[in-house]
């Protein structure tokens, strides 16, 4: 049936309300600039995918489906926009690109994001995440004409055209094996290699599209050229969003309990993933660089979740992409404020920060403990769920190395907070600081202290989620 | 059986008619002869499909590769004037060349033999389907993707305006 009920997708109907909006706006000369009404009709999303988080049903057929775990993207992905709209409504860097045009395929990138946390049928699936990631590559190159940028989004293109490519091959694979595309049919069938060889190595396949995206070791290379080339407030949204998108997909297929193998395949390449991006991210001096390479590394930590299964690992790898975005978007948000003219912040920028600008460097610092996981802030608690996971499933060698990977990444997240702190520029630079830049800045720091104090409320309505998941 | 060779010497006459075109497309110095070349192996799918008895997506793939995708890279050769001078006419050196083929045949390999010794049985029961159902198809369970491709498009065509035209405009 086709089963359409509006009052199930508001905060899909809402964002597409809003892109009618700004499509006219691109199209009519004299508003073209006028965008600074999209700060109050994004956090109005957030409001809105808040209030609609008890929703479930199914549509289309049974090919879009609204449940708990599909909300909680959901608001996700709304909150990551709304600051990335915050972040990026005086963004210096778009030369003579109309600021609607620019919005409205990050907007477009955002939709496919939420079309892709409630699809449960894998065309279109593939097709939400076409619609993400061409929206993303549109944005990535608009930076002044900067050749670095063109280069990073080529690359990204390129190669993002051959993984999902490759995902789809492996579509036919499985529906050679399984005769189906429907996710919850596919969950009633075997996934073991024994019985069902072809279907499983189409899964595997089709996961390779997401793990691109994820930035997971060996499909890592992309991120720090598009990261480095893209302007900051562009980089902010391209290094997180995209990835909560990857990650609510492979939670539902790893839902699926497929086949050992693909869990020791995985478990390999988070380890690599890890270490490989923690060791690379020790001899950076560009600070999004050092950010690419974090990220490797925590695609490899959410990877573990995944691999853990069950309810409580896609609970542990679904929270820790909630944190994952608020710590990114927090250090990104000090990237952004400390480059007033668009330029990239290397490490030696920061000196001096707890002179001019002490809220800054208080936030950058919060930032940083997160992204190492030190207690109290959120990065602690979401690797502590995502060790216990492994922990629980008898991945002993995995939590090992990834206690170890927790050990080097000290070194370079607190780099940046010692440079921060205890160094001294010769000439202090001026900050320029706004009332908005500073609350959104301490508000961002109080949510990664928040993720880490209470997640009870967040992980357990996860739980009840992924649980439902697996039935 | 007579009837059986003459099934495999069509489906190998296929192969071969692909693989060939495939070298030239990669192995030609001039852009304008490879072309030639990937329209061969193009046409070789398409007569694939038609042995698969899908005549309707071996239809299409004629239309749309051949009839449009072609004519597209073939403007696009035409303009860029790129027609034997160039970084694409000088060969890859040797060491390059032997680890790209490795890196390419490893997976059709890996893939290929895992068709060949695990396939379902369904694999070998070739069943021409309607066009009618097709379409029905297309409609009912799978509206949504069918509609969300028209969106993907647009978001194509708006990318591309802004990436090529509006800033060639203001230069």
């Amino acid at each position: 049936m086709l089963n359409f009920t509006p009052s199930l997708i508001i905060p899909e109907l809402y964002m597409a309300l809003l892109l009618v909006a700004l499509f006219v706006q691109t199209v009519t000369d004299s508003i073209k600039d006028r965008t600074d009404w999209l700060a109050y009709a994004a956090l109005g999303g957030v409001v809105v995918a808040a209030l609609s988080m008890s929703q479930s049903g199914m549509m289309f057929y049974d090919s879009y489906q609204i449940d708990g775990l599909s909300q909680f993207f959901k608001l996700v992905i709304a909150l990551g926009l709304a600051i990335c709209v915050l972040n990026a409504l005086r963004n210096t860097t778009l030369g003579k690109t109309p600021r609607a045009d620019y919005f409205f395929f990050m907007f477009m990138s955002a939709f496919g994001l939420m079309l892709l946390s409630s699809t449960v049928e894998l065309f279109t699936i593939y097709i939400s995440l076409e619609l993400a990631s061409y929206s993303l590559y549109i944005l990535l190159p608009l930076r002044n004409e900067n050749p670095r940028a063109v280069e990073g989004a080529i690359k990204y293109a390129l190669f993002g055209a051959v993984a999902t490519a490759i995902g789809l091959f492996g579509v036919s694979y499985i529906i050679a094996g399984q005769h189906t595309t429907y996710i919850h049919e596919l969950a009633t069938m075997n996934w073991s290699f024994a019985e069902q060889p072809m279907a499983l190595i189409g899964l595997g396949l089709f996961a390779l599209a997401f793990l691109y995206k994820l930035a997971l070791f060996p499909f890592h290379f992309w991120a720090p050229d598009v990261y480095q080339g893209a302007s900051n407030e562009t980089a902010a949204f391209a290094a997180t969003l995209p990835k909560v998108g990857a990650i609510v997909v492979l939670v539902r297929l790893m839902g699926l309990d497929p086949g050992v193998e693909v869990k020791i395949v995985l478990a390999v390449f988070a380890t690599l993933s890890m270490t490989l991006g923690n060791i690379l991210a020790l001899r950076q001096t560009d600070l999004k660089r050092l950010l690419a390479y974090s990220s490797v590394a925590h695609a490899g930590f959410v990877v573990m979740g995944l691999v853990a299964g069950g309810a409580y690992g896609l609970a542990a790898a679904s929270y820790y992409a909630l944190v994952y975005v608020v710590m990114n978007l927090t250090i990104f948000w000090v990237i952004t404020r400390l480059a007033d003219d668009g330029r990239d912040i290397q490490l030696h920028d920061l000196k001096g920060m707890h002179h001019s600008t002490p809220l800054l460097a208080f936030v950058l610092a919060v930032a940083a403990f997160g992204l190492v996981g030190l207690p109290p802030t959120g990065g602690f608690t979401g690797k502590l769920f995502l060790l216990n996971a492994a922990w629980g499933e008898g991945f002993y060698l995995l939590v090992i190395i990834a206690a170890i990977n927790t050990a080097i990444a000290i070194f370079y997240y607190l780099n940046m907070v010692r440079h921060a702190y205890t160094m001294d520029q010769a000439t202090p630079s001026v900050v320029p600081s706004t009332v908005i830049g500073a609350s959104v800045a301490l508000a961002l720091a109080l949510g990664v202290l928040y993720l880490g104090l209470m997640p009870q409320g967040l992980f357990d309505l996860l739980l009840q989620a992924s649980g439902a998941l697996l039935l | 059986m007579p009837s059986q060779s003459l099934a495999y010497a069509v489906l190998f006459g296929h192969v071969a008619f692909i693989v060939v075109g495939a070298l030239m497309t990669v192995l030609s110095q001039n852009l304008v002869r490879a072309l030639v070349g990937l329209i061969m192996t193009l046409f070789g799918v398409a007569g694939l499909f038609f042995l698969m008895s899908a005549p309707f997506i071996g239809l299409m793939q004629i239309l749309i590769y051949v009839g449009a995708v072609s004519i597209l890279i073939f403007f696009a050769i035409m303009l860029t004037q790129s027609w034997s001078s160039g970084d694409e006419a000088q060969g890859p050196s040797r060491k390059r060349a032997v680890l790209a083929s490795l890196t390419a045949l490893a997976p059709a390999l890996f893939l290929g033999l895992t068709i060949i010794f695990k396939s379902p049985p369904s694999l070998l029961v070739a069943e021409e389907t309607e066009v009618s159902a097709l379409g029905r198809f297309l409609l009912e369970p799978y509206i949504l993707p069918f509609e969300l491709i028209s969106l993907l498009l647009t978001v194509a065509m708006a990318g591309a305006v802004i990436l090529g035209f509006e800033r060639r405009k203001q230069r």
